[in-house]
């Protein structure tokens, strides 16, 4: 099976700040440790078969979630001191991974179509978990979103095999 | 988008026009410059197609009358000419003009130089926008009107650039805010409801 393409961080910072309207800084990071992850989103492809995971810190969730609508600061910063961002924070992050899932589509010339299935918002399920240990491929990004705080996401290729 | 067509041959006229409303544009048509700055100067319009030689007012002298009206939202001009283009674009852009266009118009080419006009009218308002709902949301708490009302403007803009995921966003806060300040069967919660579930459904279709 050929190696799946994974986003770039360009590629992602150009799409979320096209959805934001705000020029994103993007650039490559460092995989998340799982204590602070808070959001993990799940792509499946049209058979439903698990293809990539998304997994951010709650920093991410709480600014994207934000910018989308312009929701003021304090309540992400809120959002990020209590761990915990509001339901329209989570509803917007949640339609950027869903626009997102268009990067996925092209592996090796075959166009697969992917979908987000949720984006959860907590601690990532233990089987999940696994699954970042030894994914096909990986991107990690830091992602900076003028007027925000910075927030970390890593796409994840699952390992069918 | 509101469009004025000048133009003194009637029947290119109502050709331009019928190409801009097929587009699903709102048109009025003119004979002549002077009838079209009047009705500028009355209610300026964010695009005015316009041919350049024409009785009392060429198109020309039409854009420099529109590039002089002070306070008035930026207008785009798009001349439509059939004079050798060479010899004369030199006045026509040092006039205020945007964009030339030969005649006979095609329609394609037209219908793409108005969606470029569209986009940097609608990124303009956004940005306007933006900056008015940051003062709105300095200013006043997040149960005043203006703050649903800058969100609804906000709404409108990227609903006209399609951009539906940011209009639903705009509209989900502006649910929200409704739903805390004015309750759950308020009728602008209740109209906000309705609003987000079209959005859903027009997505569903696309």
């Amino acid at each position: 099976m050929p190696p799946a393409l994974l986003p770039t961080p360009e590629a992602f910072g150009n799409l979320a700040g096209m959805l934001v309207g705000k020029r994103l800084k993007t650039t490559r990071g460092t995989p998340l440790a799982v204590p602070n992850i808070r959001g993990v989103a799940t792509y499946v492809d049209a058979a439903g078969v698990l293809s990539f995971i998304a997994v951010t810190d709650v920093a991410f969730i709480a600014a994207v979630g934000a910018a989308l609508a312009m929701i003021p600061l304090p309540v992400v910063t809120e959002a990020i001191r209590t761990g915990k961002p509001s339901e329209a924070l989570v509803e917007n992050a949640y339609e950027v991974l869903n626009v997102a899932a268009s990067l996925f589509n092209e592996i090796e010339g075959a166009t697969v179509h992917v979908k987000v299935g949720r984006l959860s918002v907590g601690p990532i399920d233990a089987e999940l978990a696994k699954r970042l240990v030894k994914p096909s491929a990986r991107a990690d990004m830091d992602i900076g979103i003028p007027g925000y705080p910075d927030g970390k996401i890593s796409f994840v290729a699952v390992n069918k095999g | 988008m509101r469009i004025y067509v000048v133009d003194d041959e009637n029947v290119t006229a109502k050709l331009i026009a019928s190409i801009l409303v097929g587009a699903g544009h709102e048109v009025e048509i003119f004979a002549d410059g002077q009838a079209a700055w009047e009705a500028y100067e009355a209610a300026p319009v964010p695009l005015v197609v316009t041919d350049w030689m024409m009785p009392r007012m060429s198109g020309v002298q039409l854009c420099t009358k529109i590039r002089s009206m002070y306070g008035a939202p930026y207008t785009n001009v798009i001349l439509v000419t059939s004079l050798s283009l060479a010899e004369h674009t030199a006045d026509a852009f040092k006039a205020g003009t945007d964009d030339i266009l030969g005649k006979p118009v095609d329609p394609d080419v037209l219908l793409r130089r108005v969606a470029v006009t569209e986009r940097g009218l609608l990124a303009q308002a956004e940005h306007v926008l933006r900056k008015n709902l940051e003062l709105c949301q300095s200013t006043f708490g997040a149960e005043h009107v203006a703050l649903l009302e800058s969100l609804e403007a906000l709404a409108e803009v990227s609903r006209r650039q399609r951009s539906y995921v940011r209009c639903r966003a705009f509209v989900r806060r502006q649910l929200s805010i409704a739903k805390e300040s004015f309750g759950a069967g308020d009728a602008r919660t209740v109209r906000l409801q309705a609003d987000l579930d079209e959005l859903a459904l027009i997505e569903e279709r696309l």
